[in-house]
């Protein structure tokens, strides 16, 4: 199969960055403002992410052309269900403290829109592992939106990052609970998505201008 | 080589097929971690026990010091059940090291709610149930940074020592929040906890419900003690039965 790694390659980098999940297609808010208030929660949520986006996106190509397409979607919930409860179960086994926090937002990325998009937009019909890189890209862009949201939002909210306080904390910082609080996270997240944009547009602009008239 | 893959046969055993594969992984993974789940969650309750006693400093102790020391110094007792909404409390008792040591305090489990979930937690009190010697909170799901901070030692710190004897009539058990009391002629002298200053909501709902669950667990604890005075008293003699019961004071 020629140009499987450069097609595999390609889904990475895609998903990573130009069409990164949450700045271009705007996926799976809801556990993005949820979970982010603290950058350790975030990171355990980004590698269950991670491990049900990729392994899901593998599955479903190893088994597409077995499932039935009138029961695509059925079997696609089936395997993303058992994937992100392999990671609910790990969590309170080995995270308990953790568990108690963000346990319901591990139950949620079951319906995490990026997992099942990728496996309907690219793991039903591309081989194992384009299809695998494809999840991992997706949920690794994602993971990186999510751990700069928290970034942001644990040294405001709390006055530390990764649970370890900062020297401001003491000293005059008054921590902000907005930042803690959901409302904090559309703040953030509003204005990543903001910059972002705003940069990739300037870039395109900078193509077109460098390309000789027509 | 493929079957039809659209035959309603087909569909049915790919669909039990792949639910049998994928249920019976899971299975297995849950029953494998389930020792470790239920260790953790024991765990959770002796650190909460020695934090609550005072008896090492929980969070860096390991799990076997934990483990041992709540072996060598804390009992659960039988629970008690406040005859007047039958309420069961969870008792323990801390003794002094050694194998016939001494009571040195006992702690119930208080529950509540908060102003956004149910809050529960330990509370010792010193053996004539008087005064506060520690407090936890093992569960709450309040506002982080606000009324979540009522997990931070700084805040629980302030409940040791305070009184919490019954008190006179028409007063409470414990007061939290509202300004300090200035003369020991206030009913609220000596069982007075600052509030959380922007957790108002939290700190009424903890002080209204712990005055409750220390009412309630003073009752089931008398009630506890009557009941074995009872006991022995009808070992002993032939007693008529009682059918005047004391809760006029509460």
């Amino acid at each position: 199969m020629p140009g499987t790694a450069a097609q595999a390659k390609k889904a990475l980098v895609t998903e990573l960055w130009d069409d990164n999940p949450i700045f271009r297609q705007v996926l799976g808010i809801c556990s993005a403002l949820a979970v982010t208030n603290l950058m350790f929660n975030t990171l355990l949520m980004c590698l269950g992410l991670i491990w049900a986006t990729a392994l899901t996106s593998a599955t479903v190509s190893a088994l597409r052309s077995y499932i039935p397409p009138r029961v695509r979607m059925i079997a696609q919930v089936l395997i993303i269900a058992a994937y992100v409860i392999v990671v609910d179960i790990v969590f309170r086994a080995q995270f308990p403290d953790v568990h108690r926090a963000i346990g319901p937002y591990v139950g949620l990325i079951i319906t995490n829109c990026i997992i099942m998009g990728r496996a309907e937009a690219f793991a039903i019909k591309n081989p194992v592992l384009p299809s695998l890189l494809d999840g991992f890209g997706a949920a690794l862009g994602y993971s990186g939106v999510l751990m700069l949201v928290a970034l942001i939002r644990e040294p405001l909210g709390f006055g530390t990052v990764f649970g370890l306080p900062l020297p401001a904390r003491e000293a005059w910082w008054h921590s902000w609970t907005i930042m803690i609080m959901p409302p904090g996270a559309f703040f953030v997240l509003a204005l990543i998505v903001w910059a972002a944009r705003a940069r990739a547009m300037r870039l395109d602009a900078a193509k077109k201008a460098k390309e000789p008239p027509k | 080589m493929r079957a039809n893959v659209n035959s309603p046969g087909y569909v049915l055993v790919f669909t039990a097929a792949l639910a049998v594969v994928f249920t019976a992984g899971i299975t297995a993974l849950q029953v494998a971690t389930a020792p470790r789940v239920r260790r953790n969650e024991a765990l959770r309750e002796e650190r909460a026990l020695v934090s609550v006693f005072g008896l090492g400093d929980a969070g860096r102790m390991s799990p076997s010091e934990v483990a041992a020391t709540v072996r060598l110094r804390v009992e659960r007792a039988p629970a008690v059940r406040d005859p007047a909404t039958g309420r069961a409390f969870d008792l323990f008792h801390a003794h002094a090291p050694g194998a016939e040591g001494a009571v040195e305090a006992v702690a119930f489990r208080f529950a509540g709610t908060g102003f956004w979930a149910r809050i529960s937690g330990l509370m010792a009190l010193t053996p004539d149930l008087a005064k506060v010697t520690g407090m936890v909170i093992l569960e709450q799901a309040e506002t982080p940074g606000l009324g979540g901070r009522i997990t931070e030692a700084e805040w629980l710190a302030k409940f040791k020592g305070i009184t919490v004897s019954p008190p006179a009539e028409g007063a409470k058990f414990i007061y939290i929040g509202g300004g300090a009391p200035s003369s020991p002629q206030d009913p609220r002298w000596g069982r007075y906890v600052d509030a959380i200053t922007g957790a108002t909501q939290t700190s009424l709902a903890m002080g209204r419900f712990l005055d409750e669950n220390l009412r309630q667990f003073h009752r089931a604890m008398r009630a506890a003690t009557l009941g074995q005075v009872r006991e022995t008293a009808s070992s002993t003699t032939t007693t008529r039965p009682t059918t005047t019961t004391r809760e006029g004071q509460d």
